[in-house]
């Protein structure tokens, strides 16, 4: 045999065909077991193909590639396999990889249980390519999906480290397997390409979309990450489990499918496509994967004469309804922050700009030609709830494609929007930013149509629907719905009445620069964009967005002492060390001065620093001292260096003292405090520095008060996006109510020194790790809030004691409730700075991210579904009203605006008592801030009585449960307090209100 | 004023490094002159070594001789043409370099690229080193009675158990002692070595952990290894330690701040230095004694001069960043030097009427070997070289 087997070597040599599988087997020292097809010539002997034909290099038929498998093949037989399998034509049998079949699950079977373990770690570059290519099967991917599945249980119940290897091996194996952005459209042109029935090939391709676009392949590897123990999952696999990663990644896929496909017109595929898309827009990271997805299609289609307008079109199509209404909602959602930066409209003038051109090109490609994204388009700018979750920009650019049809659908919506404008219940209860979003767009529409057919605006306007609808709104309470019907009003009248007929109403308010800003939305006429623009937009964001240099997980190199690597397992960073002595034997200083120096040699002077050590003892010389930072920007540096201890630790300790120490000391402060503020509104704690949440929250103080006018509305607003944690959220709110409270001059005496807070005793705190669990970020505010309440409730309970004793009046030398008075004039007053801006620096921009937010997400906003959250917000809001106090500007609007937010919320109350709690003491505050009580009881007589009801009905119930402990403690025990005390309350401002509609008559 | 007179000609302007050479990527962990001066050999924490042309500045050979940090270097044979290294891998290799093994090897610096393999010099001997400590090899040459033969060495490693020393001679490879940890002390591991063989007994000298330093002599034949002196001098352990036989004195520098005089001859307390600066390491005697230096983990290199009261010559500031290694060239006598300038202008002679050319590069070679180097490599992957005294 063995001659034969040299003879075999020669003659297979000559042969040329077989070249590339030569070099293969050349490589290995084993002894060549090939067989060719061709006959041997000038060999004596054939061979006679048999069983023992396993053995040899080149398979012939697929069940033969699965018998070498099982056989435990070695390298070159793998590859020599594994590329005849990648190669259908050099097989002699018809076997597809592609298509399912049970051959092909038992090949995927063998190579998931015997290959993948055994090789894959240790495999070299080109095993892993064909093991890659083998795999990239549907049949495959989705046995490997079970398989980690599987793995996932027995790891659950038992970790062995061999079935932790397997499970990572598995994880890496798929995500190489998916990872290059074609490989989606590779399975699909291969499957595509066998000779399989239709319907199978639907089937296949059907379970496929499921696996891939369900987010099957992300709650599964998840969950091993999960279950595996922390680190072994290399970094690079770990996209699989990050759910904004994978969505990404499925929309670059899902983008390269479209673009390579959309040339051919072919229905079927159109259709495969659009069932993954439908598939994957259900995934939950909406808005990275449609980024990923039109980033991707225009830049692969940027170099290309294709416009994206078809590819667009192939992949939407198909799209059932729903799904196109989801598509266009969450390109309309990735549109917005694009387009319009900030939500200030303020800022940003009315005249056309360059990203709502942009955007409307895109919206205008996505409906184009297709009725139900067209009609799915309308209620963007129709329904208020929705309409007024994106910036006008957006509505805007709907307008720009709107206005393009022909047909009448935009005196449609007009009507519609005009309908719902005057409708008297939505000018009652609507919150602001609906009825605001909605002028908006009936201005923008009123100018489109004003320029098209000037008649028709003529007949619209004088129509009784418009007249009704500014007569209610001058009638309304809100005085900002009354002042949006005059501006309409006289929007609209300026546009379709003659000189000298315009509707003025000659007010104040009406000369506003707001004012001014809505009078000239008629005049916007956004055109469509171009592709370029459209480029320049997205690629603009790229830059944006450019990935700040991400913390990473230490690493798990060994730690370098002096110069030279320790063992061991990693120590604490740096930890400080106690002052230890300095032990061993008593030093003997030098002296023998006597004998004789090396006079020859001149000394060279001391280089220009030459410090001596800090310590005597040298375990505690620290040679790379940082200093405290002395200027802002300093600061930020030594803020985002997440790797080093030192210089992070010392730049929170000082930051907040050093940017107090900078305001007002040229514009070093206010040119950074919104990057300053950033940084620390996402900053993370890599080194669990004490009191780590306490500095910050200081530090945030401090920006916000170096310039409150700016920074305030910002952080409002930043509190509600991004992907921020509930406790960075709960830390950005307490900052805002901590500095409103000091620019009231409410502040702690220890507010401007935050070290001087004394850590209770350690037997009274739980365990670290526990301890910031347990321990809310929101101290501080929790603090302000119960002295608050205390104050609120403790002259209402005196009162109370005081009229239960009525009958010793004639003994008191003075009553419960005027030594309280007194009291309370003892305390010297401090300029109130708060109460000018509180309005619209504070209030305004925390309760419209408020309202924007539940109204974009309903019950998923985390506002909702984190009562906690909720909590913390209103706290805030009632602790800033109670801080601006009766001397507000403008106290009534928030005053309003405060009571529907607060009434709103009164079903939510009933079900979390902590909800229940905060909004019952934003009522009292309301009461407590609006002295004047005539008033209160004139102008909001509905909401007074709407508030004593419940408020009534929430007394009753909390008594009724029995749970009140009888001495007086607990949660809910406090509820009935605040209850109790706003009954009073109310009850006062009622019995005032009767007492002025009385007259003078009756003097109590 | 008046006094400031005198003090201003007393000394010297501040040092400032003649040259800098910048070739590794990670902590320089060695640095050793060789070949009259003409060579420099670096070695650093990712196991890389490069041998420098000191005339030139450019390197002449650059490989990764361990996988590992070099813990030190060292250089034996006749014309210095085997190199020995010492890496964390537990590995003491023997490479041999002649000058013309020089041109077939890489000059490719790790600062430029690390990823390409680069082909390493001939490996002489592969010893295996048992212990799992920062502590470099030492080695002295055995003075051999006929000339004919290759000198051999003596290689002392840290044995297995801590505290022992392990004494190998090469080429042989053979065993010739093996000294026990210090009984009755315990001394933790070992930090330095120092070697030295005279006509007949070896002198072993050993710091460690503890900060304890010790002496060695051989015993008389049967009776084990007993330390003939033993001082404890350090509160933190020891880092380096040289001999300055000329003085019949050794000195040894540890993780604080003292500098230790010990004197070979009686056992005596050791006279202290303390120095106000922590962490000296690399602590080398100039061949013609004079002077020493120490590299320090505050970035300065500091010389001291090594008679009298030890007083702080030079202070050498440049590096930003701790320092790790640092060597002194050669201090070539005149009879060497008058060797090397008869040899160079016999050479000169002969090359006197093909090209100026190589005059002015052997001139230059002359003078760089004349030079009193002193190089020190640092944490930052730079190696500064400094002309003092």
């Amino acid at each position: 045999m063995e001659d034969l087997l040299k003879a075999a070597r020669t003659v297979d040599r000559n042969v040329s065909a077989k070249q590339n599988h030569l070099t293969a087997i050349d490589r290995t020292s084993e002894p060549l077991r090939s067989i060719s097809k061709e006959p041997f010539d000038g060999s004596t002997t054939h061979p006679i193909p048999s069983k023992s034909a396993l053995v040899f290099g080149r398979p012939r038929t697929a069940k033969e590639v699965l018998d070498i498998l099982r056989a435990e093949p070695s390298p070159s037989q793998l590859i020599a396999s594994l590329s005849a399998l990648l190669e259908p034509a050099s097989l002699d049998d018809v076997f597809e990889a592609s298509c399912p079949g049970p051959l092909q699950a038992q090949i995927v079977n063998t190579l998931l249980t015997l290959i993948i373990p055994n090789c894959w770690s240790s495999s070299d570059r080109e095993i892993k390519g064909l093991l890659r290519s083998s795999l990239s099967t549907v049949t495959a991917i989705s046995a490997i999906v079970s398989s980690i599945q599987a793995l996932i249980a027995q790891l659950n119940t038992k970790r062995e480290a061999q079935d932790t290897g397997r499970c990572v091996d598995l994880i890496s194996v798929l995500s190489e397997v998916l990872k290059p952005d074609n490989r989606v459209h590779e399975i699909y042109a291969s499957l595509s390409s066998t000779s399989t029935a239709k319907v199978k090939l639907d089937l296949t391709w059907k379970s496929f979309a499921n696996i891939i676009g369900s987010g099957k392949v992300l709650s599964v590897v998840a969950e091993a990450e999960d279950a595996l123990p922390d680190t072994t999952l290399a970094k690079e696999h770990r996209w699989l489990a990050t759910g904004s990663d994978y969505a990404a990644w499925l929309g670059r896929s899902i983008a390269y499918f479209a673009v390579t496909e959309h040339v051919s017109d072919d229905a079927s595929t159109s259709q495969a496509l659009s069932q993954l898309l439908a598939r994957a827009l259900t995934v939950g990271h909406a808005l990275p994967f449609i980024a990923a997805f039109h980033t991707t299609l225009l830049q692969r289609l940027a170099e290309s004469s294709h416009t994206p307008v078809t590819a667009l079109r192939y992949t939407t199509q198909p799209l059932p309804a729903h799904s196109k209404r989801a598509f266009l909602e969450h390109t309309l959602r990735w549109l917005a922050p694009l387009i319009s930066h900030h939500d200030t409209y303020h800022l940003a003038p009315a005249s056309s700009s360059q990203g709502v051109s942009a955007a409307a090109y895109l919206v205008d490609e996505l409906v184009a030609n297709d009725q139900t994204m067209q009609h799915n388009l309308i209620p963007f700018v129709t329904d208020p709830t929705t309409s007024s979750t994106f910036p006008l920009a957006i509505r805007r650019a709907v307008f720009a494609v709107i206005s393009r049809d022909e047909d009448d659908t935009l005196h449609t919506i007009f009507k519609d929007i005009l309908r719902n404008f005057s409708d008297p219940l939505f000018i009652m209860h609507a919150p602001t930013i609906q009825q605001e979003s909605m002028a908006q767009t009936l201005l923008v529409a009123a100018g489109y149509i004003h320029r098209t057919t000037p008649v028709a605006l003529l007949t619209l306007v004088r129509s009784s629907g418009h007249m009704q609808g500014v007569s209610s709104r001058l009638d309304a309470s809100n005085t900002r719905a009354r002042w949006l019907g005059m501006i309409i009003g006289t929007a609209l009248s300026g546009l379709v009445d003659k000189e000298g007929m315009k509707m003025n109403f000659g007010t104040d308010d009406m000369q506003t620069a707001d004012a001014h800003w809505y009078l000239d939305l008629v005049k916007v006429d956004d055109d469509l964009g171009s592709r370029e623009s459209l480029l320049k937009l997205t690629t603009q964001d790229i830059v944006a967005r450019r990935p700040r240099p991400k913390h990473e997980k230490r690493t798990t190199t060994l730690p370098v002492i002096d110069g030279k690597p320790t063992f061991g397992p990693l120590g604490p960073p740096q930890a400080p060390v106690q002052q230890t002595e300095v032990e061993g034997a008593k030093v003997t200083e030098i002296l023998d001065s006597s004998s004789e120096a090396d006079d020859e040699l001149k000394p060279y002077a001391k280089p220009d620093s030459d410090p001596e050590d800090s310590d005597e003892d040298a375990t505690l010389v620290d040679r790379n001292k940082t200093r405290p930072p002395a200027y802002i920007r300093d600061l930020m540096t030594m803020l985002r260096d997440t790797e080093n201890h030192g210089p992070f630790t010392l730049g929170l300790k000082h930051a907040a003292s050093l940017t107090r120490r900078k305001i007002g000391f040229g514009k070093e402060v206010s040119d950074h405090a919104e990057e300053l503020a950033r940084i620390l509104c996402s900053l993370q704690d890599p080194f669990d520095t004490d009191d780590f949440d306490e500095l910050k929250l200081q530090a945030l103080i401090a920006v916000v008060m170096s310039s409150p006018i700016t920074i305030a509305p910002w952080l409002g607003r930043q509190a509600f996006v991004g992907e921020y944690s509930i406790a960075q959220r709960c830390v950005m709110l307490t900052a805002l109510g901590l500095s409103g409270r000091e620019l009231a001059g409410l502040q702690e005496p220890d507010g401007l020194n935050p070290v001087s807070s004394k850590p209770s005793f350690p037997s009274k705190q739980l365990p670290s790790h526990l301890h910031d669990t347990y321990t809310p970020p929101t101290r501080r505010l929790e603090a302000a809030h119960l002295s608050l309440e205390k104050s609120l409730i403790a002259p209402l309970a005196l009162q109370a004691a005081d009229q239960s004793t009525a009958h010793l009046n004639a003994v008191k030398v003075r009553t419960f409730s005027s030594r309280m008075a007194t009291a309370r004039t003892k305390r010297k007053e401090l300029p109130n700075g708060l109460a000018k801006i509180f309005a619209q620096c504070y209030f305004t921009p925390l309760v419209r991210s408020y309202q924007k937010d539940v109204a974009a997400y309903g019950s998923g906003s985390v506002w909702v579904s984190a009562p906690f959250l909720l909590v913390t917000l209103l706290k805030t809001l009632a602790l800033l009203l109670h801080a601006s106090g009766p001397a507000t500007l403008g106290l009534r609007e928030v005053a309003e605006e405060f009571w529907q937010m607060l009434l709103a919320l009164r079903v939510q109350a009933l079900g979390d008592i902590t909800v229940l709690e905060a909004v019952l003491f934003g009522f009292l505050t309301l009461l407590e801030v609006n002295t004047n009580k005539q008033q209160l009881a004139d102008e909001f007589s509905r909401q007074l009585m709407e508030t004593r009801d419940w408020v009534d009905m929430v007394f009753e119930r909390t008594g009724a449960s029995g749970l009140v402990d009888q001495d007086g403690t607990g949660e809910v025990a406090k509820v009935r307090t605040l209850a109790a005390g706003l009954l009073v309350r109310a009850g006062e401002i009622m019995e005032a209100s009767r007492a002025a509609f009385m007259g003078g008559m009756s003097d109590f | 004023m008046a006094p400031d007179l005198p003090l201003q000609a007393s000394t010297l302007p501040p040092a400032q490094p003649k040259y800098t050479l910048r070739g590794h990527t990670a902590q320089v962990h060695a640095v050793r002159f060789l070949r009259r001066n003409s060579r420099l050999l670096t070695g650093d924490a990712d196991g890389w070594i490069i041998l420098w042309n000191v005339p030139i500045k450019r390197p002449v050979a650059v490989w990764r001789a361990h996988p590992q940090t070099i813990l030190g270097v060292g250089v034996w044979g006749k014309g210095d043409e085997k190199i020995i290294t010492h890496g964390r891998d537990n590995k003491l290799h023997v490479w041999q370099i002649r000058q013309e093994d020089e041109t077939s090897l890489s000059k490719i610096l790790p600062i430029e690229e690390t990823t390409i393999e680069r082909r390493a010099p001939w490996l002489l001997h592969s010893l295996d080193v048992n212990a799992l400590n920062f502590c470099t090899f030492a080695m002295c040459p055995v003075p051999s009675l006929n000339q004919s033969t290759e000198e051999s060495i003596l290689v002392a490693v840290p044995g297995i158990n801590d505290g022992a020393i392990t004494i190998t001679s090469l080429p042989s490879q053979t065993r010739v002692a093996s000294i026990p940890p210090i009984a009755g002390i315990n001394t933790g591991m070992l930090m330095a070595l120092r070697l030295h063989h005279a006509s007949t007994s070896l002198t072993v000298l050993a710091g460690y952990e503890s900060g304890h330093v010790a002496l060695f002599r051989t015993p008389s034949s049967g009776q084990t290894w007993k330390p003939s002196y033993v001082a404890k001098a350090h509160a933190q352990p020891v880092l380096s330690l040289d001999l300055a036989l000329g003085l019949r004195a050794c000195f040894s520098s540890s993780a604080d701040a003292i500098i230790a005089r010990h004197t070979l001859d009686a056992s005596t307390e050791p006279a202290l230095l303390k120095t106000k600066h922590a962490g000296q390491q690399s602590l080398v005697v100039r061949s013609d004694e004079r002077v020493l230096a120490t590299a320090g983990w505050d970035g300065r290199v500091r010389v001291y001069g090594t008679r009298g009261g030890m007083t702080e010559l030079a202070v050498l500031k440049w590096h930003k960043e701790g320092c790790y290694a640092a060597a002194f060239a050669d201090v070539l006598d005149e009879g060497e030097q008058l060797q090397g300038d008869e040899s160079l202008a016999r050479q000169g002679d002969e090359a006197e009427i093909t090209t100026t050319a190589m005059t002015v590069s052997q001139r230059r070679e002359a003078n760089s070997a004349k030079t009193h180097w002193l190089a020190a490599g640092s944490k930052d992957g730079k190696v500064s070289l400094w002309d003092i005294y």
